[in-house]
């Protein structure tokens, strides 16, 4: 009993001086419960953004996916009756969600009394149909079965043994239920994939629902039809939430292997795949707010610290109260410990009860279910972790400001801060040296949130102590420094460098709060300016046109030249390419530009190449003719005639003609028949009339064809060609024609004579010497094509499958548009050699892909919105920036740190004014003694001004090298956007000026009336207080 | 049956940044179980430092020291802090630091006994013992807050004594007290430690202390000089080991002995006379004339001062009066707690009266606000304070200076010649000795040339020969200077060299 009574006292003790004197501690009770409020909402915060960002994609995918669905399919005769089946299926399902799912049957379209139907039928037929005519059916029996009417076309039989009565029309209002099968208010189909579906389908039948599955099961007529029942449990909000939807998924896997295994054969769908990328997603989002509870956690540590080192003086007086009135060590030790802890506790369990209050009202606001919310975030067993963790981290930061005295050593004394700042220096080099933050790190944790939860601090840390310890000899250095004239600037160093204690605490905490709340702004800009680079880079242009995949109209075909010059618009080639034998740049995206455009690209970053994009341009612009050479014909022709002989071969030749509006034509000219002299004729559309010939290609046999050059070997032969005809008169003399592979022995006279090899593997031309023929053409290059390119920097590239050349004249790390996380190699090249280029090697394989229109204007951006660019697919950079900011892991990320940068700013200010009263008493007895001198208490106030205005001074430098130390390790470490996604292009470092110079100058004018405010009354007493 | 406290060659060195300080040199030392022992001496003497090493507090350096038999050097530190705890009560001259404010009256008695687990019981009953025992039983809910001074006093008293210790330690306990105040707790010291069977050690300057002392030990430059036992004729002076004694300045000066000293046995007596060769080589004496006075520069008049409220008050001065002539040193004798520090702070300006006028220089402090106080004091008034506010990494001749910048004046290149430093002038103040860092301070106030100096227990720090070089300066400068030098002082070596003394006792 005397033991525990022994034990008890320290604590008795503790209660006794915070019961009577408790509100001292006020101010560190403050800074821990706004540490811990703000570690609460951040927590509950970053799992309501996990939420949301799971919901969103949740959200996007397709409605018709959307649901865990069961099913199981029928061709006549079940194995199981329905019951049997229904009963095993809800019981499996209800081990993976208690949300009942909904049945339904789908039978086959079949004839009925002559009449085709598709009938299917739901349970709680009201739950899933609205009513657009009449009312909803009853449940189904066999004698009486009646259905509403959901796709109407036809006659609804009735039959013996299956008496459907149609009683009303509606929609099914989701796709959910049945996906694409019927016909569906969610079910979002294009216009262009409706029309193909009619194009290719026969006019559907009638479509039917019954109310019940088991009514319209029994009935009698559909005993043998075929047919699919399903369970379906829509995955909606309510039932995918962040904190379950990895389990969630896990059990839609575990029972989907049982089904699946069982004697039934159930099929079971569902979007695992999407919810645990979705899981991912959100992880990912919440990890990095951690980042900026971090943050907020050392800043409110910092300001416990600062309050509480105002108290060492109390402590450590009763400290030694205690060991004069016999106390034991440990009693002494337990009472320092229990009294720094007690502020630590309360502070933590209020701000604990008040950060979830804020992120309960939040959340509600923000329609999320409150109760869940906190039980899965600061009421989890994580989170109460991380509250005790906080509190822990509070008692012991307070015990050590409080109570741990400095160890000598030698001529240097180490405190116990010393040792933890050199053991932070330590965690972050770890943390750095295990690799960069990114998505892949953070989805599989490994400790990944926890270091961004502790970056901040143990960097600040490190940098308060560091800036503590070179505190002292600095203020020597600037008393050394300061004028013998400047009587008070002197008298103030002297005073700072005399008695660095106070003056240290309230510098290392400026330079925590002023370097937090700088990196908070240089973070949030860097965010930003990323979006802005993610935009860009994106889309390199105002607006990028190109073809929409789900319309198929090529850019050439639907913007005329004119229009795009109307438009400011420049069109750009974009085709893929690869290195023949390199399964590594397989993916190599080859860029046509015209040098202007490249010297006007948006989105370019100066740490892309060492040249800007005006000296790219140069670099890459093609000097040389463009255009494709070639014979032209006549307006007035209407044929085209071709003299030929093949000998040994036969051959057809098509005419590649090049019209007057930059595409391609083939005109089959027919095949050859014998080794006789023939004529090959087509007729000349008007299309092509005063177009060019630019190639004539000839076509394997189809011998070949049909059976591969392996089934007889290469078609060989000689062949002769008179000059070509066109309204009558030659149009070429083959003057300077040559062939590609396949072409030998070119010979000329009044025609062109040559022997041919073909085989269905290669497309062999004749046509007229390009300009581009043998070029290498100059080109921008990534990195690894840089490396690989020969000593001239030539390397070879199939572009859309043809070999051409380039030359790397520059070296660019990233290129816009050109590099995403699939595709890092590039190649950018003058547009119209490029387009010249495969035209030559295969006419019709060059032409613009992509309209950059770089007039942002409204006019443009409504012109854009109209034909014919309603069937093109339209990029808008401003727009994609504006998805990107509007985002909300992006506006939580965002809002956070401006919150964080104006309550650091905040506390810097509250921070100074703590450091002037401090000084002041800290200080009283020199403040004396200059008083006895003669100094008057006017100029007493200027001294402490002066004090405060060097720990600004100081506290504002050390901040900003904090926060550049730290807005680097973390913009190289945490490899994320606003939004969570994987930067491209990474983030660059961004310091948003005018709002800093704004906000500095703002604080600089609160400072000074905090300042005044604080030794406004200083020395205003009649007497100063007692010293000496 | 042994000693309580045998101490033996006691020597203790403290580190500081300005170098080494032996606070004790060779003390030597027996205590009787039961007995009440009060050691006198001047600051500085090394009373604290011994009161701490019997407290356990601190370890000696070098010699032995025994309580009850236990050697306390070789104790550990948990040996130390249970010694501590079991065998040592201690009583503070700050109660207010030593007594915690949000504890009762009941709860600081009981407090040692709760610490070591008492059953509550006990422990209630005892405190309401001891409380009764010094008049406090009625006080026994009260805050420290809510307690005169003496009564503060009492129960810190009875609290160093619940747990029923051996051995009582009390460091100036009326201190802070006025008279009336100081000779109740000296009652009720004497009381309690004669009703617990308790031996005391009392550390004090006030007088009152010798009266329940059982035998009254001097202390002088850390070494045991003189000791009075109650009921002997007189005192007789302690012979330390190896024959060290001390002898009484009033021999010294009477049989004209300076610095140096012959002794001779003839027969069973030892004959000590002055050396006659370098007698009086060794250390400046002071004139033997006393100052003649000089214009009047400070006087107050009707003084009144309290400090504290309430029940704590203190009365300092009633109707005081007194005059401050220029070229005279003036000592301010007086018991801790008797009002020389506040005199000193009321003569500056930096503290004011409840009552009564104070004249410096011709003018009325009372009619200037802070900032004409501030201006008197910069052109009149020097004050060298306890902790002087030296700045320790400047040189002596950078504080001087930067004192003279402060108060407008350029500072005389003589004045650290005048004070004995002129060769120790580009040294940094840390590096300087405790009494040429006094000295310093001295130089510093002179910068200014003052028309009234005040020093505050500028030898606390120094031994005796150091306290005596001081003495002779300060007469000197009062004389050279014509100011006024008021110095507030228990050292009789100080006393000594005064023109005139103002006790407050």
């Amino acid at each position: 009993m005397t033991t525990i009574r022994r034990l008890g006292f320290p604590f008795w003790l503790t209660r006794a001086r915070l019961a009577r004197r408790g509100g001292r501690f006020g101010l560190v009770v403050l800074g821990v419960a706004a540490a811990s409020a703000m570690l609460a909402a951040v927590i509950a915060g970053a799992l309501a953004a996990q939420d949301r960002d799971v919901g969103k994609q949740v959200a996007a995918i397709d409605p018709t996916a959307r649901s865990i669905r069961v099913s199981w399919f029928t061709v006549g005769g079940q194995t199981a009756p329905y019951a049997t089946l229904n009963r095993h299926v809800r019981r499996r399902l209800s081990e993976v969600t208690a949300r009942p799912a909904a049945a339904t049957a789908l039978y086959r379209e079949s004839q009925i009394a002559g009449d085709f139907l598709a009938l299917g039928a739901v349970d709680d037929l009201g739950r899933w149909v609205r009513v657009r005519s009449g009312r909803l059916p009853r449940p189904c029996t066999p004698s009486h079965c009646e259905v509403i009417v959901i796709r109407p076309g036809g006659r609804i039989p009735s039959v013996p043994g299956l008496h459907l009565v149609p009683v009303g029309q509606g929609d099914v209002v989701s796709a959910t239920l049945f996906g694409d099968a019927v016909p569906s208010l969610g079910l979002q189909q294009s216009q262009f994939v409706q029309e193909m579906a009619r194009y290719h389908r026969p006019a559907p039948p009638p479509l039917v629902l019954a109310n019940g599955v088991a009514g319209l099961d029994r009935s009698p007529r559909l005993r043998e039809a075929y047919r699919t029942y399903s369970w379906v449990v829509p995955l909606d909000r309510r039932l995918v939430r962040s904190w379950s939807v990895s389990a969630l998924a896990t059990r839609i896997e575990h029972a989907r292997s049982e089904l699946q295994s069982e004697v039934y054969g159930f099929d079971v769908e569902a979007p695992t795949d999407d919810l645990h990328a979705a899981a991912d997603s959100g992880r990912v989002a919440s990890r990095r707010l951690f980042l900026l509870g971090g943050e907020a956690v050392a800043l409110l540590l910092a300001f416990a610290v600062l309050a509480g080192a105002r108290l060492r003086p109390d402590v450590e007086v009763s400290r030694r109260r205690l060991v004069s009135s016999g106390a034991s060590g440990w009693q002494t030790w337990l009472q320092t410990a229990s009294e720094a802890a007690a502020p630590a506790l309360v502070g933590t369990v209020i701000g604990w009860v008040v950060g979830a209050a804020a992120a309960a009202v939040v959340a509600s606001s923000a329609g999320e279910p409150v109760g869940a919310l906190l039980e899965h975030s600061v009421l989890s067993s994580g989170g109460i972790a991380a509250g005790l963790l906080l509190l822990v981290a509070a008692a012991v930061v307070l015990v050590v400001t409080l109570a741990v005295r400095p160890v000598s050593l030698g001529r240097f004394s180490v405190t116990p801060l010393d040792v933890a700042a050199v053991g932070a220096v330590v965690a972050v080099a770890i943390a750095l040296a295990r690799g960069a933050a990114d998505t892949s790190a953070l989805v599989s944790g490994n400790g990944t949130g926890v270091v961004l939860l502790l970056l901040p601090v143990l960097v600040a840390f490190a940098a308060a102590v560091v800036v503590a310890r070179l505190l002292p000899p600095a203020l020597r250095g600037l008393e050394r420094a300061v004028p013998r004239t400047a009587l008070s600037w002197r008298l103030a160093s002297l005073a700072l460098a005399r008695r660095p204690g106070t003056a240290s605490v309230a510098v290392a905490f400026v330079v925590v709060s002023v370097g937090l709340a700088l990196f908070a702004e240089t973070y949030r800009w860097t965010l930003v300016r990323g979006q802005r680079d993610q935009a860009a880079f994106a889309v390199p242009a105002d607006y990028v046109v190109s073809e929409d995949i789900s319309k198929l109209v090529p850019v050439r075909t639907a913007v005329t030249p004119g229009l795009a010059r109307r438009l400011d618009g420049r069109f750009v080639t974009r085709q893929g390419g690869n290195i023949e034998g390199a399964a590594s740049l397989g993916n190599v995206a080859v860029l046509g530009l015209e040098p202007e455009t490249l010297a006007g690209i948006r989105g370019w970053r100066g740490d892309f190449a060492s040249r800007s994009p005006g000296q790219l341009a140069r670099s890459i612009a093609w000097h040389g003719a463009t255009g494709l050479r070639g014979a032209t014909l006549p307006d007035s022709a209407t044929r085209l005639v071709l003299p030929v002989r093949a000998v040994g071969i036969q051959i057809g030749v098509v005419a590649i003609v090049k019209r007057r509006d930059g595409t391609f034509t083939p005109l089959s000219l027919g095949t050859t028949s014998g080794a006789k002299l023939q004529r090959l004729v087509s007729v000349l559309p008007p299309a092509v009339r005063g177009g060019k010939l630019v190639a004539f290609r000839f076509v394997p046999p189809a011998r070949l064809i049909e059976h591969g050059g392996d089934q007889g070997g290469p078609a060989i032969g000689s062949i002769s060609f008179g000059r070509p005809l066109a309204g009558g008169r030659a149009i070429t003399d083959y003057g300077n024609w040559i062939g590609t592979p396949g072409v030998q022995r070119l010979t000329r006279g009044s025609g062109i004579r040559f022997a041919l090899t073909l085989t269905p593997q290669v497309l062999t031309y004749l046509r007229p010497r390009q300009p581009t023929d043998g070029v290498a053409l100059p080109a921008v290059v990534s990195p690894r094509l840089g490396a690989i390119a020969g000593r001239n920097g030539v390397f070879g590239v199939n572009v859309a499958g043809e070999p051409l050349l380039f030359r790397a004249v520059a070296v660019a790390r990233r290129f816009p548009s050109a590099t995403s996380q699939d595709t890092t190699d590039f190649v950018v090249a003058d547009r119209d050699a490029l387009v010249t280029a495969l035209n030559a090697s295969q006419p019709g394989a060059g032409f613009p892909t992509e309209l950059w229109v770089g007039s942002g204007g409204a006019a443009v951006a409504k012109r854009l919105q109209q034909p014919p660019f309603d069937v093109l697919s339209v990029a808008s950079r401003a727009g994609l920036e504006r998805r990107l900011r509007d985002d909300p892991v992006s506006r939580a990320a965002v809002a956070m740190l401006e919150v964080a940068a104006v309550t650091a700013l905040v506390l810097a200010l509250v921070g100074l004014g703590l450091g002037v009263v401090a000084e002041r008493r800290d200080d009283a007895a020199d403040l004396f003694d200059l008083e006895a001198q003669g100094l008057a208490p006017q100029s007493l106030r200027r001294q402490l001004r002066l004090r405060a205005l060097v720990v600004a001074v100081g506290g504002v430098i050390g901040g900003v090298l904090t926060a550049l130390v730290l807005s680097a390790l973390v913009v190289g470490f945490v490899e994320l956007t606003a939004n969570a996604g994987v930067p491209n292009p990474p983030l660059v470092l961004a310091v948003d000026w005018p709002v800093v110079l704004v906000a500095a100058a703002v604080t600089t004018l609160l400072a000074a009336v905090v300042i005044a405010l604080v030794t406004a009354r200083a020395f205003r007493a009649a007497t100063p207080e007692r010293y000496g | 049956m042994s000693a309580a406290v045998e101490a033996r060659d006691l020597f203790r060195v403290h580190s500081t940044p300005e170098g080494d300080a032996a606070a004790l040199q060779g003390l030597s030392l027996t205590v009787e179980p039961g007995e009440i022992l009060t050691l006198l001496g001047p600051s500085g003497a090394g009373k604290t430092s011994f009161m701490r090493l019997l407290a356990g507090l601190d370890l000696p350096s070098a010699g032995t020291l025994a309580v009850f038999g236990k050697d306390l050097r070789a104790l550990g530190s948990r040996g130390r802090s249970r010694y501590r705890s079991e065998s040592v009560g201690y009583l503070d001259q700050h109660y207010a630091r030593a007594l915690a404010p949000e504890l009762t009256a009941r709860e600081l008695v009981g407090l040692r006994l709760r610490a070591e687990g008492a059953d509550p019981s006990v422990r209630d009953a005892r405190a309401q013992e001891l409380l009764a025992h010094v008049g406090l039983a009625d006080r026994a809910n009260a805050h420290p807050a809510q307690l005169s001074g003496g009564e503060q006093q009492r129960v810190a008293l009875c609290a160093a004594l619940a747990h029923r210790p051996r051995l009582l330690l009390a460091d100036e306990p009326t201190g802070e007290l006025d008279s009336a105040n100081a000779r109740i707790v000296y009652g009720a010291i004497a009381e309690l430690a004669r009703a617990e069977r308790c031996t005391a050690v009392i550390v004090s300057h006030d007088p009152e202390s010798t009266e329940i002392a059982d035998r009254v030990v001097h202390i002088r430059d850390g070494r045991v000089s003189e000791e009075t036992v109650r009921g002997a004729a007189g005192s007789s002076i302690v012979v330390g080991r190896g024959g060290w004694l001390q002898l009484p300045k009033e021999f010294l000066d009477r049989a004209g002995i300076g610095s140096r000293a012959a002794a001779s046995l003839e027969g069973d007596r030892i004959v000590v006379t002055a050396a006659a060769a370098r007698a009086r080589q060794a250390e400046p004496e002071p004139a033997a004339r006393p100052a003649a006075a000089g214009e009047r520069v400070a006087a107050v008049h009707g003084l009144a001062k309290t400090h504290g409220k309430g029940a704590s008050a203190a009365h300092v001065f009633e109707n005081f009066e007194a005059a401050f002539q220029g070229g005279r040193l003036t000592v301010v004798t007086g018991p801790s707690g008797s009002g020389k520090t506040t005199l000193l702070l009321l003569l500056a300006g930096l503290e004011l009266p409840d009552a009564g006028d104070i004249e410096i220089c011709g003018a009325e402090l009372s009619g200037l606000d802070r900032a004409g106080r501030a201006e008197l004091r910069r052109r009149f008034v020097a004050l060298v304070a306890q902790q002087p506010g030296l700045i320790p990494f400047l040189s002596a001749r950078e504080n001087v200076d930067l004192t003279a910048a402060v108060r407008g004046s350029n500072a005389d290149g003589d004045i650290l010649s005048a004070v004995g430093l002129a060769e120790r002038s580009g040294q940094r103040v840390s590096r300087l000795s405790a009494g040429e860092q006094v000295r310093v301070a001295v130089a510093r106030a002179l910068a200014a040339s003052p028309r009234l100096l005040l020093v505050d227990e500028p030898t606390a720090r120094l031994d005796q020969a150091n306290a005596r070089t001081l003495a002779v300066l300060l007469s000197t400068l009062a004389r050279d200077t014509g100011a006024a030098v008021v110095c507030a002082t228990h050292d009789p070596v100080v006393i000594e060299h005064a023109d005139t003394e103002l006790s407050l006792a």
